[in-house]
């Protein structure tokens, strides 16, 4: 029993002089979406004539790493066609993972062959993201967009071609 | 001869009356430990993740003077996080602890081992050594060691996918002499 008490004390005044004191600072950390977009401008948009057979045919040209969004949610990238000069011909977009993308793909929904409304109507989506763009340190989403407008729309058209502005816009839902 | 025994007599007494006496005081010293420690709560440790580069690189929030030590022999300072709140669920290890010399140090710094980039351990688990101290923070008449800490927090796109709010990591720090 002695010897007990004895090792009791001894460990006791060891805690004692092996003195211990605590402070805690705290980091305040504030999370805010982060957003960002840009649309390359290709100098030459290269239209390849498809026979669609019994579809119609169509001019189709894909622009490689023509979207990049930065998110830190998901996100959802919308077209509309602008008003065009001339004829108003109708645009599809298909939307695909860009070669170069090192972004988070996980929950990415490509829009497939998706008619754009012509002016002022109502936004087509082309790209959602259920979750971020971040990959690791690679924040950045990259796609190649194909546009796809039915040759019909060029038959009996001379001259000037048509203009046809497209609009994007993305946004955190 | 009369001469000669007052000279004798006058030796005598000269002698007797510089007597010497000594007398012994001891100073009883008892030297025992003494510790104490700070740390500060400055308005750099509240940070915003609000633009892409944030979100990547994450941000450095750099705490001047922020841990202070007093101590009268080598001492080691640990962190570990405390209890984390918020929103987004932060995980600890997203924040890394770099410590240096502080800018107003007077103290001693030799034999002082600084932290790099140390991984801020979850709570519950073993604090991490943020500072090591092989001697005392005595330098002559000047007491305290102060250091400067760099907290890197959510570096890597660590919070890029997390819910948005307000989160807080307390940091845990303790000192104790070796």
């Amino acid at each position: 029993m002695k010897k007990v008490i004895v090792l009791f004390l001894f460990l006791f005044i060891a805690k004692a002089h092996s003195a211990v004191f605590a402070q805690t600072p705290g980091l305040t950390i504030k999370l805010l979406d982060a957003l960002s977009f840009t649309i390359s401008q290709p100098e030459n948009l290269n239209l390849e004539y498809i026979n669609g057979g019994k579809m119609k045919d169509k001019f189709v040209a894909r622009i490689p790493d023509h979207i990049t969004v930065i998110s830190s949610r998901g996100y959802v990238v919308k077209a509309v066609s602008g008003a065009a000069n001339g004829k108003e011909p109708k645009v599809s977009l298909t939307s695909h993972i860009s070669k170069t993308n090192k972004g988070n793909t996980y929950g990415l929904v490509f829009g497939r062959s998706v008619q754009l409304h012509q002016a002022n109507g109502s936004a087509t989506t082309v790209i959602s993201a259920t979750n971020t763009s971040w990959n690791g340190i690679n924040p950045e989403n990259k796609f190649d967009i194909d546009y796809s407008v039915e040759s019909v729309n060029f038959k009996g058209m001379d001259g000037t071609p048509p203009t046809i502005p497209v609009i994007f816009t993305v946004l955190q839902p | 001869m009369k001469r000669v025994i007052l000279t004798f007599a006058l030796i005598a007494v000269s002698l007797l009356s510089t007597k010497t006496f000594a007398q012994t005081a001891n100073l009883n010293i008892t030297i025992s430990d003494v510790l104490s420690f700070s740390v500060t709560q400055p308005a750099s440790l509240d940070v915003n993740f609000d633009t892409e580069a944030k979100y990547t690189n994450g941000i450095t929030a750099l705490a001047t003077d922020h841990v202070s030590v007093t101590s009268s022999r080598g001492y080691v300072v640990k962190a570990i996080a405390g209890t984390v709140t918020g929103s987004a669920a932060i995980a600890p290890g997203s924040v890394k602890i770099t410590s240096a010399v502080g800018a107003t140090n007077n103290g001693n710094i030799t034999g002082i081992t600084y932290g790099s980039a140390v991984t801020l351990p979850v709570s519950g688990g073993t604090a991490a050594t943020v500072i090591t101290a092989a001697n005392t923070s005595w330098s002559g008449s000047n007491s305290t060691n102060k250091f400067n800490i760099s907290y890197l927090i959510g570096a890597g796109g660590a919070y890029a996918g997390k819910a948005t709010g307000l989160n807080v990591v307390p940091v845990v720090y303790t000192v104790t002499q070796q």
